[in-house]
Formats: structure tokens, C-alpha cells, sequence
């Protein structure tokens, strides 16, 4: 480390050197008052994280990281709060100068202001209050004018598989649009590194991007998100970069086929504390220190179910990191990653899941507390105190989009993964999203998904597969249920959604079960806030969702976020038939038997009669059984109204009892309108 | 050779399930139920409330008569409590909805049932709001249906069922390969019998009313409350945690907009859920029970919200144990009445909107 905590050294040539910004060129901009230092090339997420700024503020009253997968949004202080002018803090730029603000930003007043510059603190938080609403890109979209994009194949995600993919079909002849949300190309190969003979995915992607950048049918958008679906049209959202400050730019993408290649996303291990400030998932802390040096701080401990985090772990420790130990949920995992790294002395123990973290003691920020995590594992374990964890749960494909297109996904029988399964005809799915890991398959399920889309005869994708003997598969989704109420939250992922995952409710007491309010016992398990994929593959590790229900779960629940301002639906223009114009709807045409009279009566005394009001013979009665009419309508006539009348009670000069909300009194039916046979 | 059963009850409503176990534990049946337990996570398909726009003074006498009853037998169901007190407010806004709501306060005020008026609204020509109904808490019921229909005896099957067919004198249908035979089959639920009646027969006798259901993300804490739109059968359920389950004949984005409207205060909801199915309605708004073709399943449709609560009387009928009044009530809504003018006609909602399961979902 060198520079700030939280940046690593960068040295040339080293993967984790921060290739996206200019080291030497220094940018200076502020949000929400906070002043942030970075770096040319730096996002405003990175600069932030980079700043030390690792919280967003508060969610359910507790500290909350500050993450890309937040999709938090700022605006320039000197625009407006339009849908064009939010920006992405992950993909936008840190511009020198610039001045940006969150929707609802902290109520600073300037007394606290005062105090924390004369605490001299530095600012780790942009102090916003999650409970409040942030705008978001997707809902923003409806209120934008988008640019509509077509092209033969539309891919989503510039990994090594779609742009693998956006090369074949380019050398086929066809107008190819590659979108990435990423501010580069390349996906998440490059830490997963090369098995065998393969080539290093580094040099792969180099040689396509190169190539596919002077590829005349090629367009190439990264920086650009997708982030629904509208009419059959992917919704994306990038950045107009033309300007000193960034604006937003909605596109609908248009391809008479659509290749998805979005990879995969890294699970949250479920445990209190999961996203608290400095806790960073394994993909997103390769991410922000391969592009931007940024490194979650100083004393990082990992714990894992998958192999990948001890070769971020190794090359952490290459870049400068100080990696206090791997903590593995599997039992005795063998990886040649793991040989590496216990190569480089990074100490590590296996058979240990996250149950909570808590402040530390010491200086330390947190203590992070274990259970183990094999059937029947008992003992002490003593806390490790640590400033940051990397965590990672295993991988789950990025199938959004792929859902949202039309496309089922499926779970393996005990819900530990998720793979697709059948889709539209104009749909491919490519890469880590379709289930592939190694750098061979994923470049050649990009080749089959390209094929497909032609008509050719489709190659055969060949998992290489090492022997778990050598190299134990990742483990299930590590989940602790154990929290207490003085515990941070335990989220269901690392998505924007922030679903908590609240244990079910326990056996209930007598008392609580007579006089308590029921509908909470309901809505524990019921979840009313929007879920993802993420969320129910979390649900399912917890047993709260089985397999068997996953599909038709995620198909009602993991939907599009859609916001519907209050509106009244229009009352639709209605046949009227004689009944209805004589006020007698279906219901009430044989009320009174099948020839009933239409007729008037006229109150001789009590309230004024109402129409709905019901006829007794006479007032000893009220058995609405023994009623004998209705009021249908009153007429001009004070006192008088319509009535539907049995027929054998029909005759002028009868006194019958006529009954309404404000008691009842004496009517006499006066004559007769029509009898009902004459309908 | 195989088991017959007295009855196999086809359908997933909470009055296919407790008809079934009625029929085991209180009149002694062989009983099969062929349906699915849905997981809480999803949207609710159906509400299962004692009160609803009725106007017939003999379904509120069957009612006064059923939910207290309805309410031991779900006490007597699992460990959690299965229903709660509720307030609902049923709103009219149209003249004709608002003289339908003063008429059926007058006939449901006539049972003893607490109503008040409601002041006048931007929204409302009229509204009412029912004191001390209740709900049946469908998810939690469903949690303990399991347990309890295993207790019951009922033999239950969860699984894909074929449509029944008659072999001298007995129905044979198949989940999952596994053969039923039964001398009864009773579709209980609009989807059983959208699955197992013909479309044509569906057509003559019922409106396929498509429907949504959805869930709306809680914005904020809010008191509970239930507001029904008598123009169309549109429900809103704002829940303790502010979240809403929504069910109606409308498009998800005019379910959320309505939904959004009928709040107090009015505010922008966000989607958290949604299905679309078809749901059945009479053609005089009046309840079906029995067979709509010689020989064929006997069918109970246009039940509403109420139907679960209709159960024990069901079960009697069934059985042959109902009350006078019981069997002449569902005497009199056999299939096959006359469809104008009809006795036994409740009122059926005029809105509906004349679009495919894939627009509403929209």
C-alpha cells in the first residue's frame, strides 16, 4: 500500500495496478459538501472508496457500504434533477471541479458542519439516509427521451464471451452493438486467470478489443448499463461524454438477435453485518483494485466459499496488501490457488463461516465472529479483528436480463445453483451467465452463441473440468441465521434491493396469539420489497424457498421495478338496457320475485326514505329475508321515492314500513309504474 | 385394484382445502385433494374476507351463520393464528355502485353487522365501512395446511392432474402418473375448473374475467386497511408493513396507480410482484355448485371472497348433513338457472377489461 489506505502501490504491469486512471494527474470534486481527492480516469465511486468514503450513509438506522451495485445516482449542483442529468457514481467520470448531490442529501447544518472540521475526522460517510428514496436509472428511463440503436446482434456484456461473440458475428457481415456497464472492456476473466494451456485472458481481451475497436460494423459502448426491458427493446442508459460534465443518454437497443453475456455476480454470504462500510464483495474488490487501485484497507481479512479469493488474495498481497488470513467455508478445499497463496504466506483456515461483525474492541474497525461450518462442528473460536473483509459466497449467473427477456431459469435439485433454461429463439446467453467458467468454454460458448444465431451448426462448449481432487469445487452459499437484534442487518445480497433476511418467526405465545396483530406473523416470510436473483438464491440457502418453487416465485417476484403514480381508472361507458334505465340492475331484477311492480310510495312519517332502503310489510319486521321491497330511486317529489315491490303486496292506499340507515317510518304506496313483465 | 374415494377435491383455494379436510375429519369421507400449496413469497391470488358486495339476504343469514363457525374450525388449524379482525371499506364511484352499497347496508345492517357511511371523497360517490369482519390470514393457512390435512386423513397430491373422466360411475384422473379413482370429483377453484371443463362448457356458463394480482413495495409504516372498489371487485390490502397486496380485473400499472389513489394520503407505489390468471364469474353474479354436464365434476364457482368461509356448509351439503335452509340455498344455484331475472343474482362488478394475460401483466 502506499499513498491512501485505501489505494494500492500500482505498480506497472501488475494486475491489481489501477489501469484506469493516471496517477499522476490528480482530480478534485465534492459530493454532498464532502471534498474528494482521486485520480484522472477514476470514477466517482472509486475516487470515493479511494477517499476513504466506504459508507453511503444509513439503511434501517445502521451504517450501509457504499458499493457499486448501490446504483447510486448524483447531479451536478448546477443542473437540474432531471432523468438526464442523474449519474451513475460506478460508471461516471470524477471530474476536476465538479460539485455533485444525491437526492435527499444529509441535513447539514452549519454547526455540525463546524464540529467535524474541528474534529479533524476525516469523512467516511456521504451521510445519506437510506429509508428516504434515491432515484433510479430504470424508473428515470420512462421519463427520458431514448435513442433508438439497431443492429443485427445486440450484445450485452463485453466480457471475453460477448466480445468473442461481437467478433464472430462481425467477420459473418452483421452490424454488431456491444454494450458494457463497465467503463472498460474485459469482464471479470482476469481473475479467474488461465488454467493449463489456456492463454491468458488478459492477452485475449487485449487482441479483441484492439481488433473489434477498428471494426467498421462494430459498435463498442462501454460505460453503458442495461437496465430493462421496453416493448422488446433493451433499455440502456450510457454517458455523453462531450461535454466538461457528463450527461445521461438513454438507448433503446434493437437487434434482430440478442446475445446475453453478462456474466456472473458474486453471492453475499448472508451474516449480520454482510454490508456494512469496508465489507466488499470478491468480484467488485477485483474490479475497483485492477482499475483503480482501490483497496478496501489497510489488514484485509477474506472469507470465502470460492477458490478465486485466494488469487485476489495473492495478488493483493503482490500489489502491497496486507492479507491477515483466508477464512473458507469449505471444509478442506484444495485449489492451486490455495497452494499459491499459502506460497506467499498468507495464512488461511478452513471449515469457518461468518456468523456476525461487530464493532472491534481495539483499534481495530470491526471483530468478525465464526461458527464452523461442517454438521456437528462445535468449539470456541476466538473473534479476528480486522479494518476490512472481502467476502465472496460463490458465483451466481447474471440471468436478469435474460429473465426479463422472456427466458426461464431453473435450480439445481438441493437450490444451490441457478442455470437458464428455455428462452426466446432470438435470445443466446453466453459466458459466465450461461453456466461456463473456464476461459475455453466461455470463448467458445461465445462462438456457439453466434452460430446459433446464423443457422450454422452449433460447436459443442467442452467444460474443462480439474479433478476436485485438485481443485475442490466452490461451496454452498455461506448463511447464518443467528443474528440478534443489536446485530447490523443481514441482507439477502449485494444488489440494490436491501432485503433483509429476517429469520422466520418463532412459535408465537398464548397471549401474543389472541391479542397480537396477526398480519405480522404473515408478512415475515412475505417480503414486500422488490426481490432479484440474488435474493431468492439467498432465500433458498436459507430454506425459506425451495427448488421446487423457485420458478414460479422468481418469475412473479425478480420483475422489472415499476412505479406508478396514484391515478383513478377510467370508468368505462356502459350498455344500458331497460332495466338499467329503469334503475333496476341485474342483481335487483329478481330480487322480489320474477313479476314484481315498479312503483312510488310516499312517506307519511320518519326519515326521508333511501334509495337502497328495504320495504317491510310492516315495522314489526326486520328480518331483511321478510322484506318486501326496495327503494330503486327517490323522485322530485319530497317524501316520495321508487320502489320494487313483490307484486302481491302491490296495492294503492297499502301502508308498508319502509327501513334506512337513519331509522324507519310509515310509507304508503301511492301507484304503479310498470310491472317487471313488461321488460 | 385402486382406492375410491368418496370425493377428490381438485383445486388450491383455501376452500378446496378445508372442504377437503371437512369431508375426512367431521363427515368420516375417503377423501383425495389434488392442488398446490403457494409459497407466501408470491402475490396473492385470492382474498378471503366474510363480507363483500352482496345482496341477497340469504347469503349474509348463511354468513352470519358460517364465520363463526369458520373461525373454530381455523383455530382448531396449526399453531398461528389464521384469521384477524378487519375493517374493510367498500367504495362506490358511480351512482348505480353507490345504490347497490345502500342496498346491501340495509340487507347486511339486517344481520347485525356494524356499518358505517363514510364521508363523501374526491374519490367516492359513496363508501362504507364493515366493523369487525374477518380475514383469513391465506398465507399462514396455507403454512399449516399440510399438517393439518395429513391429521384430517385426506390423501393429498401436489402435482400436474389430468382432466377427470367417467368409468362406470366413478371419475379416474392421474397426477403425476399416480391413478385416482373417486365416486366424486369436485372442482373447487376457477382454475381447476378453467383446467378441467371444457372451454366451450366454461364459456356458456361463466365470463372470464382476466385478473392481476400484485404486490407494491411498503413506502412507508401505514395503518392496515382493506378498500374494496365495489365498479369493478378491484382489492387493495395495505399491510402493517406498508406493503400491498392488490387483486383486480385491471392492468398491473392501473392496479398500482388505483391502489395508490384509494391510500391515505394518496402515494406512488412500486411494484414488488405480480401474476396474472383468469378468474370466473357467473352470468348472474350468483354462486355455481353442481354439475355443469351430466356426469361430469360438480363444479363451485362465484363464490368471491366469501367461499372459504361457505365451507362447513359445503361439507354438509356434500355429506348430506345441511340444514334446511343450507340445502335450499344451494338447491336454488345449481347451473342451468335462467340467466335474466334470476332469484338468486348478486351483483357483479360492470368494470372489466377486455385484454389478454400477457397486456394486463403490463
Amino acid at each position: 500500500m502506499s499513498g491512501s489506505d485505501y489505494r494500492l502501490s500500482g505498480d506497472e504491469g501488475h494486475v491489481l495496478c489501477g489501469h484506469q486512471i493516471e496517477r499522476q494527474h490528480g482530480v478534485s470534486f465534492s459530493v454532498n459538501g464532502i471534498e474528494v481527492s482521486g485520480f484522472k480516469g477514476d470514477t466517482i465511486l472509486s475516487a470515493l472508496l479511494g477517499a476513504g468514503i466506504t459508507s453511503v450513509g444509513t439503511h434501517l438506522g445502521r451504517d450501509l457500504a457504499l458499493d457499486e451495485a448501490l446504483n447510486l445516482l448524483v447531479c451536478s449542483a448546477d443542473k437540474g434533477p432531471s432523468a438526464e442529468n442523474w449519474l451513475p457514481i460506478a460508471r461516471a467520470p470524477a471530474i476536476d471541479g465538479a460539485v455533485f448531490v444525491t437526492m435527499n442529501p444529509p441535513r447539514n447544518n452549519p454547526i455540525s458542519r463546524l464540529m467535524a472540521k474541528l474534529s479533524q475526522t476525516p469523512a467516511y460517510s456521504l451521510g445519506i439516509d437510506f429509508a428516504l428514496p434515491q432515484p433510479r436509472l430504470d424508473l428515470l428511463a420512462r421519463e427520458a427521451i431514448a435513442k433508438a440503436i439497431e443492429a443485427d446482434v445486440v450484445v450485452i456484456g463485453g466480457g471475453l464471451a460477448g466480445l468473442t461473440a461481437a467478433m464472430l458475428a462481425s467477420n459473418a457481415g452483421k452490424s454488431v452493438v456491444v454494450v458494457e456497464q463497465r467503463p472498460y472492456l474485459g469482464g471479470d476473466a482476469v481473475l479467474f486467470g488461465q488454467t493449463a494451456d489456456e492463454d491468458p485472458p488478459e492477452v485475449l481481451i487485449e487482441k479483441l478489443t484492439a481488433t473489434l475497436i477498428s471494426t467498421p460494423n462494430v459498435r463498442l459502448m462501454p460505460a453503458t448499463q442495461a437496465i430493462g426491458i421496453n416493448n422488446g427493446s433493451i433499455v440502456a442508459h450510457g454517458l455523453d461524454m462531450s461535454d466538461a460534465l457528463p450527461q445521461g443518454l438513454f438507448f433503446n437497443l434493437k437487434g434482430a438477435a440478442t446475445v446475453i453475456a453478462t456474466g456472473g455476480q458474486d453471492q453475499l454470504p448472508v451474516f449480520a453485518g454482510n454490508r456494512l462500510p469496508g465489507i466488499v464483495g470478491l468480484a467488485t474488490a477485483f474490479h475497483l483494485s485492477s482499475a483503480y487501485g482501490v483497496w478496501p484497507g489497510q489488514s484485509v481479512t477474506m472469507a470465502t466459499s470460492a477458490n478465486a479469493a485466494y488469487r485476489l488474495a495473492r495478488l493483493g498481497h503482490d500489489g502491497g496488501a496486507s492479507i491477515s488470513k483466508i477464512i473458507d467455508s469449505r471444509v478442506v478445499p484444495q485449489s492451486r490457488f490455495i497452494e499459491f497463496s499459502k506460497a506467499y504466506g498468507i495464512v488461511s483456515e478452513s471449515g469457518l463461516k461468518l456468523e456476525n461483525i461487530v464493532p472491534a474492541t481495539s483499534t481495530a474497525r470491526y471483530a468478525l465472529n465464526f461458527a464452523r461450518s461442517w454438521q456437528g462442528g462445535s468449539g470456541h473460536i476466538d473473534p479476528l479483528e480486522t479494518n476490512a473483509v472481502i467476502i465472496s459466497g460463490g458465483w451466481l449467473p447474471r440471468l436478469g436480463l435474460w429473465q426479463q427477456l422472456g427466458g426461464r431459469i431453473d435450480t439445481d435439485a438441493d437450490g444451490a445453483s441457478l442455470r437458464p433454461a428455455d428462452g426466446p429463439a432470438n435470445v443466446v446467453l453466453a459466458g459466465g451467465c450461461a453456466g461456463y467458467i473456464s476461459t475455453r468454454a466461455v470463448i467458445d460458448s461465445g462462438v456457439a452463441a453466434i452460430e446459433k444465431i446464423l443457422g450454422r451448426s452449433v460447436r459443442e462448449v467442452v467444460e474443462t473440468i480439474i479433478d476436485p481432487a485438485f481443485e475442490t469445487p466452490d461451496g454452498p452459499l455461506p448463511v447464518s441465521t443467528t443474528a440478534s437484534d443489536e446485530d447490523a442487518p443481514a441482507y439477502l445480497s449485494g444488489g440494490n434491493t436491501l432485503v433483509v433476511a429476517s429469520a422466520p418467526p418463532p412459535p408465537i405465545h398464548l397471549l401474543s396469539s389472541i391479542f397480537g396483530p396477526a398480519d405480522e406473523l404473515e408478512q415475515v416470510n412475505t417480503l414486500g420489497e422488490a426481490l432479484e436473483l440474488g435474493d431468492l438464491s439467498a432465500l433458498m440457502a436459507l430454506d425459506r424457498l425451495m427448488p421446487a418453487d423457485f420458478g414460479a416465485v422468481a418469475n412473479e417476484r425478480a420483475i422489472l421495478v415499476h412505479e406508478f403514480e396514484p391515478a383513478l381508472p377510467v370508468l368505462q361507458a356502459r350498455e344500458e338496457t331497460n332495466a338499467t334505465r329503469e334503475g333496476l340492475a341485474p342483481y335487483m331484477q329478481g330480487r322480489f320475485g320474477r313479476d314484481s311492480v315498479l312503483c312510488e310510495i310516499l312517506m307519511e312519517d320518519g326519515p326521508a326514505p333511501e334509495v337502497g332502503g328495504l320495504i317491510f310489510a310492516n315495522s314489526d319486521i326486520s328480518d331483511p329475508l321478510q322484506a318486501i321491497g326496495t327503494v330503486t330511486a327517490k323522485t322530485e317529489v319530497s317524501g316520495r321515492a321508487r320502489i320494487l315491490l313483490q307484486n302481491q303486496f302491490f296495492e294503492a292506499g297499502r301502508r308498508v314500513s319502509a327501513h334506512g340507515t337513519r331509522g324507519h317510518g310509515t310509507a304508503i304506496v301511492v301507484e304503479a309504474t310498470m310491472s317487471l313483465n313488461e321488460f | 385394484m385402486d382406492k375410491i374415494y368418496d370425493f377428490t377435491i381438485v383445486g388450491s383455494s383455501p376452500l378446496s382445502a378445508l372442504l377437503a379436510g371437512l369431508l375426512a375429519s367431521e363427515h368420516k369421507k375417503s377423501v383425495c385433494w389434488i392442488g398446490s400449496y403457494a409459497h407466501p413469497l408470491r402475490p396473492l391470488r385470492g382474498f378471503d374476507l366474510s363480507v363483500a358486495a352482496i345482496t341477497r339476504p340469504e347469503s349474509w343469514q348463511l354468513l352470519r351463520d358460517l364465520v363463526p363457525e369458520t373461525q373454530r374450525l381455523l383455530s382448531g388449524i396449526g399453531d398461528d393464528r389464521l384469521y384477524e379482525s378487519v375493517d374493510p371499506l367498500l367504495v362506490a364511484r358511480t351512482r348505480p355502485g353507490a345504490e347497490m352499497l345502500s342496498h346491501m347496508r340495509g340487507v347486511a345492517a339486517g344481520y347485525g353487522l356494524s356499518i358505517e357511511r363514510q364521508p363523501i371523497s374526491e374519490i367516492y360517490v359513496d363508501s362504507y365501512q364493515f366493523r369487525d369482519a374477518t380475514r383469513i390470514l391465506r398465507r399462514s393457512l396455507v403454512a399449516a395446511l399440510p399438517k393439518w390435512l395429513e391429521q384430517c386423513g385426506v390423501s393429498v397430491h401436489c402435482g400436474t392432474v389430468a382432466r377427470p373422466r367417467v368409468s362406470k360411475g366413478t371419475f379416474i384422473t392421474k397426477v403425476d402418473n399416480i391413478q385416482v379413482v373417486s365416486n366424486n370429483v369436485i372442482l373447487a377453484d376457477d382454475e381447476a375448473i378453467i383446467s378441467h371443463v371444457t372451454p366451450a362448457e366454461v364459456t356458456r356458463t361463466f365470463d372470464l374475467i382476466a385478473t392481476s394480482a400484485s404486490l407494491m413495495e411498503p413506502g412507508m409504516a401505514a395503518t392496515p386497511m382493506i378498500v374494496l372498489d365495489s365498479e369493478s371487485g378491484f382489492l387493495a390490502h395495505q399491510r402493517v408493513d406498508g406493503a400491498l397486496d392488490c387483486i383486480g380485473p385491471f392492468k398491473v400499472s392501473v392496479a398500482g396507480a388505483f391502489a395508490g389513489a384509494l391510500m391515505k394520503p394518496q402515494r406512488s407505489l412500486r411494484l414488488a410482484g405480480r401474476a396474472t390468471f383468469n378468474t370466473l364469474v357467473t352470468k348472474d353474479g350468483g354462486t355455481i355448485i353442481g354439475s355443469l354436464q351430466r356426469n361430469g365434476p360438480m363444479v363451485l364457482a362465484g363464490l368471491g371472497m366469501t367461499g372459504a368461509f361457505l365451507a362447513p356448509a359445503i361439507a354438509r351439503v356434500l355429506a348430506d348433513k345441511a340444514s334446511a335452509f343450507e340445502k335450499e340455498y344451494f338447491a336454488a344455484r345449481k347451473p342451468g338457472r335462467p340467466e335474466v331475472r334470476a332469484q338468486i343474482a348478486e351483483y357483479l362488478p360492470p368494470e372489466r377489461q377486455q385484454l389478454s394475460l400477457q397486456e394486463l401483466a403490463s
